[in-house]
């Protein structure tokens, strides 16, 4: 089952923008005006789409390992910067090493776990696999991670009482904060035992959809699948982890008392 | 008597700023003043919570800071005004200190020291159903169960009435005279103050300032 993948014409792909145009008279006529946001939001879809696809082609045709750990390294960075700037809370210094370090740490054993075992590429760095799948693994975590940060501070912050108060009874730094790590790990877990649980009932995933239009088998599409999510959790929960095991001591000092926190993102 | 604890030149800038101050083994010390005069923050320089900008805490001949900070804290007991309630029942509320100072209790124990606190609740109510005075007096009760060496009780039963805040603070101040710990106390009220006090210290938000200014 490898049919020929049915090709898009330039007119057909026009003429999915006569939604956004419905959609921009709809908003238009309720009063919402968010036709600027939706205008932009569609342009820049647009042209970071056909941008990245020009990228990913000529990656392709190169097939270069250092162009692709490059690549895998530049979705990287974005993805941690991405999460400095989606913070509700300002970030220390620390607290940000311990974001990139546990992140990149949880990113790297994942993607070499999946490519070099589970799928065996050959050559190792075939950028048509190893690309989208990176950058799927660093996608997710970067949301799980988001959501773990986002509860940490703010559960830090909002706790402040409760965690003094553990720690006036001499309770170390880890016993006092264990319920706001706790409830982090929870945060930035759940989205993901959320997919698997609803995949294939609810939705049928991205990259299943994507590979089953694309003409493979769906037997050969779910095996993927079930792989690239088991890698995901492997990843976000690895993530996740180091990121707590190490964040919540950048709240105390080696008194263990607790640093006092800027409420506002500057 | 021996000093428990010594205060050496403390100053914060804008909060506190205090010369000298011994407090002996065993006695009772009311802090007294309006507030924003330091008496919180002092007593989160002696459980160690904050480090002054200059001078010193001394516990028994030592620097606070040179010590474990962990095992301080449960040597030199604090219960913060607002009680902090963890989740979980009452028993598991009143024994949390104890279980961090790793020490073994009874349900026996428990429910004798939440006599002596006044609070007769069963022990698996869930604790954060209690009332602002009940919770008040379950923090009471946990830093009594820990049997510490020094109790740091910052307006210990200010979510009470008059009458059951005096009776309830009696008996704690009975049974830390009977076994001989140190008690520093935050108060408004004179006359525990006069009745129990080795030592009324007045802290006197000016007096803070103006040390403060002259430094």
């Amino acid at each position: 089952m490898n049919e020929e993948i049915m090709d898009l014409a330039f007119w057909q792909v026009g003429a999915a923008y006569v939604f956004v145009l419905i959609l921009v008279w709809i908003v238009r006529v309720k009063g919402i005006r968010r036709e600027k946001e939706i205008f932009i939001g569609t342009t820049r879809m647009t042209l970071q789409l056909i941008l990245v696809g020009y990228i990913l082609m000529f990656l392709f045709e190169q097939a270069n390992p250092f162009l692709t750990i490059g690549t895998v390294i530049l979705m990287q960075t974005f993805a941690v910067y991405n999460i400095y700037q989606r913070t509700k809370l300002p970030l220390t210094t620390a607290l940000k090493k311990v974001i990139a370090l546990s992140m990149s740490a949880g990113i790297a054993f994942s993607i070499i776990f999946f490519m070099f075992l589970v799928l065996n590429l050959d050559p190792w760095y075939d950028p048509r696999y190893f690309i989208p799948i990176a950058g799927m693994i660093i996608g997710n975590s970067m949301t799980g991670i988001t959501l773990g940060v986002n509860n940490l501070v703010v559960g830090m912050r909002d706790n402040q009482d409760q965690i003094e108060g553990a720690l006036m009874l001499g309770a170390s730094p880890k016993e006092a904060s264990k319920m706001v790590s706790d409830q982090a790990f929870d945060a930035a877990m759940l989205p993901t035992i959320n997919a698997m649980v609803g995949m294939g009932i609810v939705f049928l995933p991205g990259m299943m959809t994507g590979q089953i239009i694309g003409g493979a088998s769906p037997i050969t599409a779910v095996e993927y699948q079930i792989a690239i999510m088991l890698g995901i959790v492997g990843s976000v929960s690895l993530s996740v982890l180091l990121f707590l095991q190490y964040g919540y001591r950048s709240y105390f000092n080696e008194q263990a008392q607790l640093i006092p926190q800027k409420n506002k993102k500057e | 008597m021996t000093a428990v604890l010594e205060l050496k030149n403390i100053y914060i800038s804008g909060i506190l700023s205090m010369p000298e101050w011994t407090v002996e083994e065993g006695s009772v010390v009311c802090l007294t003043g309006e507030s924003g005069s330091g008496k919180t923050t002092l007593l989160r320089l002696m459980n160690n919570l904050r480090t002054p900008e200059r001078g010193d805490v001394v516990y028994r001949g030592e620097s606070v800071q040179s010590k474990d900070p962990l095992t301080l804290r449960q040597r030199i007991v604090m219960s913060a005004q607002t009680p902090v309630v963890f989740p979980g029942t009452l028993k598991e509320n009143v024994r949390r200190g104890a279980d961090i100072a790793g020490r073994d209790v009874t349900d026996s124990e428990i429910q004798d020291v939440l006599r002596r606190c006044r609070l007769e609740k069963p022990l698996e109510e869930e604790a954060s159903t209690l009332s602002g005075g009940e919770k008040q007096r379950m923090a009471l009760a946990r830093v009594l169960l820990m049997d510490p060496d020094v109790l740091l009780l910052d307006e210990p039963t200010s979510a009470l009435d008059e009458e059951t805040g005096k009776k309830v603070l009696e008996a704690v101040l009975a049974v830390c005279r009977e076994k001989g710990k140190t008690v520093i106390i935050v108060t408004h009220d004179r006359s525990l103050a006069e009745n129990w006090a080795d030592t009324v210290v007045e802290m006197n938000e000016i007096a803070a300032k103006e040390g403060a200014a002259h430094e």
